[in-house]
């Protein structure tokens, strides 16, 4: 029998979390091949054996499968089961477009609406695990992915305010790479603790700088893969915008959150938020949108940019409902639609001339007063 | 005092736009408010103005029987009390429909401006667990707006359940009317004008009913397939049976092409080549369509299998690729054609397409006869 070698799409800086999982379930480093961030060939590849109508991620995971295949894995761990979106066909169809393009893959589809199946899904690839071990394995994604979003959310504050470029790029890395040397759960939360004063002491503030708040809402897949939405935190850092990320794995990841009464989950705090517009789950993150851009207006934030794959279901349909949001709380919201065409050109432009706005929309707002000083304290709603 | 009491005798009015979900809870929908005692306005069939004014209030990349549907409200807006557009999100355990069906009460309530007030009920038993509880909810919720008796509105649901069955069991058809079609002894639809020149083809066309029942949307499909002597069958009228079986299928590693025997798998090929219900197609109303096609390409008795997609709907592309991939995959001797329609699809590239189609088949059909004809005694008798 061969040796089972895994691999798994690009997903943005969450990738590294999936990573995470397989060496907790003790497959040798040779035995997990690693995506590559997403290239222009990776695209063309997945849309040239894609649907034509398939929504943007579906062709970009799928390029990303065929170059790991390519590179000798057998097994594929991708999104199955039964969602209300085509998210959930990904891995189905997939299979079979790889047996026709000839590759004798494996795939297992995963249900992430069911936990109980997830583990016997990940017991099947480790190394002959029980369920308990599987499970303090699968333990490490949601401890992980509470430092992942962290930092995420540290970068797109303090890129926007740095003094020297690239620093916090440096310190992000560093952050990247220590987390996934320790071993130990409670090492982890204790660094977790430490990351916004490791922030703080290593990055210098430009303290001219006033910078506008804009929030990204969207769907999941857009939001967080960087070969999609073209760098768009980036851009909006550049531009002297802090910027906030509406959606997180956290979602599905946050086990013990769904079992604790006390607490809770970020995305039902956007949901209750989209109530008079939109009552009931519409699949992806087209209530949290909605909810997300009235919750970032009551904290009294700037502007939404409103990010989803062309042809995708949700998001159209939350799109349908933001411009009258928009309206009635008056929050500027740019909607972005990316696939594997878009232009840099047009998009930066787009960005530029609604970052303009804002700043006019401030200044009117503010008449001539001084805008208050944003601290990481006063950004970290968590 | 005397306009009062005329107020309250006229009947309450309740618009349903004739589009999407319409189509195939026709029965069901207006049996319900006219036993409740409510006068049901359904919009008319779909005309050019109705196409421009949905253009027009949608976005672009918004599915083209979605944009038809909002052409559909504007038209009977001001004419109704009442709209019905359910916030159907699904009806089984491991199925659902299409994410656009939940938020179209939604779109519609906060988007068109003069909009009298939604009965949108939220069904979703999929995610939801909804059951026959919350249907009587539903149900008696709806009903307390046309009458007081709660009597009247269990008999309208009962008698609009009833209506639902009869109305699948007159369109769905058994397998010995599908047996006699396929002998072709009888028709199902408008029946060919055959000439000499043009012999009956036998097609299967699958797509929506929404776009197959809608003139409009169909570019007059069917009035065109009649006049080149096609005679066809929709995928709404099969028979579930076969199709249940395709879509088993797709829970098998290789469409179950490997089994021996698909109708009894024995254990050991069961363990071999079953991937899980991870796998299973779930979007409900896809079944048929990938069913049809499936069946038909398999079988090999139609001459041809047409399928009609509306530009961007997502559902299809899913099923689109299964039906393409499994034509690849069996080298399927049935032709398959895919049409794409959309809001700019022109009528005249439509027919050349659908005539070329038809004169293909035609030239298979007689190649395929010569070569039998060669081998052994004609077999083909047409009616």
């Amino acid at each position: 029998m061969k040796p089972i070698i895994v691999t798994y799409s690009h997903f943005g800086s969450l990738t590294l979390l999936f990573k995470a999982i397989l060496q907790e379930l003790e497959l040798p480093d040779e035995r997990i091949i690693e995506p590559t961030p997403p290239s222009k060939l990776t695209i063309e590849i997945g849309s040239k054996h894609s649907p034509e109508w398939m929504c943007t991620p579906f062709k970009m995971s799928l390029g990303s499968l065929i170059e790991s295949i390519e590179r000798g894995a057998n097994h594929v761990i991708q999104i199955g089961g039964i969602g209300t979106c085509r998210a959930s066909c990904y891995g189905p169809i997939q299979r079979v477009i790889c047996k026709d393009l000839g590759y004798d893959v494996k795939f297992i589809s995963i249900d992430y609406h069911k936990p109980f199946d997830m583990l016997n899904d990940f017991r099947s690839v480790s190394n002959g695990f029980s369920y308990l071990r599987t499970l303090k394995a699968i333990r490490r994604i949601w401890v992980k992915n509470y430092s992942i979003d962290l930092i995420e959310n540290l970068i797109n504050f303090y890129r926007g305010v740095e003094l020297v470029p690239d620093s916090t790029d440096k310190v992000a890395k560093k952050a990247h790479k220590k987390l996934f040397e320790i071993k130990r759960i409670r090492d982890i939360k204790k660094f977790h603790k430490t990351l916004p004063k490791m922030f703080k002491d290593e990055i210098e503030i430009n303290e001219s700088i006033q910078p506008l708040k804009v929030g990204v809402i969207g769907e999941i897949y857009a939001v967080h893969e960087p070969a999609l939405h073209l760098d768009l935190y980036r851009r909006l850092n550049k531009l002297g915008v802090i910027a906030r990320c509406g959606v997180s794995l956290k979602k599905f990841s946050d086990v013990p959150a769904k079992f604790n009464p006390f607490k809770k989950e970020y995305y039902k705090v956007y949901r209750k938020e989209a109530q008079p517009y939109m009552k009931q789950y519409i699949g992806g993150d087209g209530q949290e949108s909605i909810g997300t851009t009235i919750f970032l207006k009551k904290k009294g934030w700037d502007g939404m940019v409103h990010i989803w794959p062309f042809s995708c279901i949700p998001e159209l349909n939350a799109q349908n409902i933001l411009p009258v949001v928009s309206k009635d709380w008056d929050m500027p919201v740019l909607p972005m639609v990316v696939d594997e065409q878009t232009g840099v050109a047009g998009y930066q432009t787009r960005l530029e001339a609604f970052i303009d706005m804002l700043r006019i929309r401030r200044d009117q707002r503010l008449e001539g007063k001084q805008p208050e000083k944003v601290t990481w304290e006063t950004f970290n709603y968590d | 005092m005397r306009n009062k009491i005329g107020a309250r005798k006229k009947k309450l009015r309740v618009g349903i736009p004739r589009g999407l979900l319409f189509y195939k809870f026709e029965a069901m929908w207006t049996t319900f408010f006219e036993t409740l005692g409510a006068e049901v306005v359904i919009s008319p069939e779909t005309t050019k103005k109705m196409k421009e004014d949905g253009l027009k209030s949608t976005l672009d990349d918004d599915c083209y029987s979605a944009k038809l549907f909002y052409g559909h409200v504007d038209a009977i807006k001001d004419k109704v009390d009442y709209f019905f557009v359910p916030r159907f999100a699904s009806r089984n355990k491991r199925e659902v429909g299409c994410p656009k069906f939940i938020a179209l009460a939604d779109i519609l309530e906060h988007t068109k401006e003069n909009m009298p007030p939604i009965i949108g009920p939220y069904y979703s038993t999929s995610r939801e667990g909804h059951g026959v509880l919350r249907l009587l909810r539903i149900v008696y919720q709806i009903g307390f707006k046309f009458t007081k008796n709660p009597i009247r509105i269990l008999r309208a649901t009962i008698k609009a359940l009833r209506a639902d069955k009869k109305y699948l069991e007159n369109l769905i058809i058994d397998n010995e009317t599908l047996q006699k079609w396929e002998n072709s002894e009888i028709y199902l639809n408008d029946p060919p004008i055959i000439t000499d020149e043009n012999e009956m083809l036998k097609v299967a066309v699958v797509s929506h009913p929404y776009v197959i029942n809608d003139n409009f949307a169909s570019l007059e499909m069917r009035e065109k397939l009649k006049n080149l002597g096609v005679d066809i069958i929709t995928c709404q009228q099969m028979p579930r049976a076969p199709i249940e079986r395709q879509i088993k299928r797709l829970l098998y590693d290789d469409f179950g092409l490997m089994i021996k025997d698909f109708d009894n798998i024995q254990k050991d090929e069961q363990q071999k080549f079953y991937l899980g219900l991870n796998d299973y197609l779930y979007f409900e109303f896809e079944h048929e369509i990938v069913g049809t096609a499936m069946h038909y390409l398999e079988k090999n008795i139609v001459d041809g299998v047409l399928m009609l997609v509306n530009f961007i709907c997502g559902p299809v592309s899913v099923s689109m690729e299964y039906v393409k991939q499994f034509a690849k995959r069996i080298k399927s001797p049935t032709p398959l054609m895919i049409v794409t329609l959309d809001a700019h699809t022109g009528e005249a590239g439509f027919r050349t397409r659908l005539e070329a189609f038809t004169d293909i088949l035609r030239i298979k059909k007689m190649q395929d006869t010569t070569i039998t004809d060669k081998k052994k005694e004609p077999a083909m008798i047409l009616a």
